[in-house]
């Protein structure tokens, strides 16, 4: 017997789901660099003995000679192009976060910003990418020692209704680790965003300190839980809310 | 062309779930309140991928991907200790303006109300109702009694009726 709440509670629960659209394509692409980040990060840890690189060089001969046996990339099944790996430009901006340490070792998590294409579109996207480096180096591409829950591209969807591209936690994408930098939040916003003030369940307002503008994206950082709060407010440099949540 | 496919089931099947599941998995984190839904549904599919040997031959892979996004809001949201308010607004309903209003507020009560369920609630609710899953399956997929479920949706549903009415 369906009552009128649980009618209700389907409409509700679709209609509040289609607001979280994404692109799977995009999704697919940023799943191929995690998986790549986490194989590299394994690597990493294991020991390069000679023994075992003379191995590697006979795995490949043998099957560079047995192309059927050939490790299947992620996209397999589909055509070539779709496994080649997002093109980049050779630079792209990067923000330092915050010092920490972890593992014994001092680290610095940056904010760095992708335009990345993904194989079989020529449209770039961007992407807002949180990783951490051994202290002392500047997070690029091509780091080899990321921090090992580095996160790789958040795909950022602009949408011409929302104001608020993303907040995401730094490092902490492990749900058994809260992270080395768990009260710090990198919320990225349309270029228009001025300010974002945050009043929290106190009554006290704070306003998120402004990391980084691109172009594309304003890069804002804050110690506040925005779930916590009672109310945030976006506004562009008019004092004109562009966005507003909480009661 | 069967054989071939055959040959790489892995692979090509991960990408299929991948490329069918991957919105329902970052809608169903956004339901349950996460308020990185696209990373939790990334990072749940890094999971599965890394087990996609085992989940494929039994099978599991969509009910393990469904709990281990579950699971992944859930530490999210015990991280921050928080109950989630994303006050979207709801799509334009075609009926007359004055029940388009009435239906809006209460709808909007309604989304109110499943942010302020405690999580088990709001699980069992999103998986009901939204996912369309029976009480046995949402007993599997939580790892809880099938009459807790029963009884924790209709504790939600009790709750929810007064926010409703209020």
């Amino acid at each position: 017997m369906t009552d009128d709440i649980e009618r209700d509670l389907a409409t509700v629960l679709t209609a509040r789901a289609g607001h979280a659209h994404t692109d799977a394509h995009h999704a697919m692409a940023e799943h191929e660099r995690r998986m790549r980040a986490r194989g590299q990060a394994m690597r990493t840890r294991a020991v390069a003995g000679a023994a075992a690189a003379v191995a590697v060089v006979a795995l490949g001969a043998a099957l560079a000679l047995n192309p059927f046996s050939t490790p299947r990339p992620l996209m397999a099944a589909a055509p070539p192009t779709r496994s080649a790996p997002m093109t980049r430009p050779a630079a792209d901006p990067t923000f330092k976060l915050a010092d920490f340490t972890a593992q014994g070792k001092r680290w610095t998590a940056y904010v760095m910003i992708d335009k990345l294409t993904p194989p079989d579109e020529t449209v770039p996207v961007d992407c807002v990418e949180i990783v951490g480096v051994p202290a002392g180096q500047i997070a690029t591409t091509n780091t080899a020692n990321w921090y090992p829950v580095s996160v790789g591209c958040h795909a950022i969807m602009h949408s011409p209704s929302d104001p608020l591209f993303g907040a995401f936690g730094v490092l902490n994408a492990d749900d058994t680790d809260p992270g080395p930098l768990p009260n710090l939040l990198v919320v990225v916003t349309e270029p228009a965003v001025s300010d974002i003030s945050i009043v929290d369940p106190g009554g006290d307002t704070s306003h998120a300190s402004l990391l980084a503008t691109t172009a594309n994206v304003k890069i804002f950082v804050t110690s506040k839980h925005l779930e916590l709060a009672k109310q945030v407010t976006y506004r562009d440099d008019r004092g004109t809310v562009l966005r507003q949540t909480g009661r | 062309m069967s054989r071939a496919r055959r040959s790489v089931p892995v692979e090509s099947s991960f990408e299929e779930l991948f490329m069918t599941q991957f919105v329902a998995m970052r809608q169903f984190a956004h339901l349950l309140g996460a308020d990185d839904p696209e990373n939790i549904a990334q990072e749940a599919f890094v999971r599965v991928h890394r087990r996609w040997g085992h989940l494929r031959e039994h099978g599991k892979a969509l009910a393990y991907l469904r709990r281990t996004v579950a699971n992944l809001a859930t530490s999210r949201l015990r991280h921050l200790k928080v109950s989630r308010r994303h006050p979207l607004p709801l799509p334009a309903d075609v009926v007359s303006a004055e029940t388009s209003a009435l239906n809006g507020l209460r709808h909007s009560a309604l989304w109110r109300g499943i942010e302020e369920l405690p999580r088990r609630q709001r699980q069992v609710v999103v998986l009901r109702y939204w996912l369309d899953l029976d009480v046995a399956e949402v007993a599997a997929l939580l790892g809880i009694a099938p009459g807790t479920v029963t009884a924790t949706t209709s504790h939600a549903l009790a709750r929810l009726r007064t926010e409703v009415s209020q």
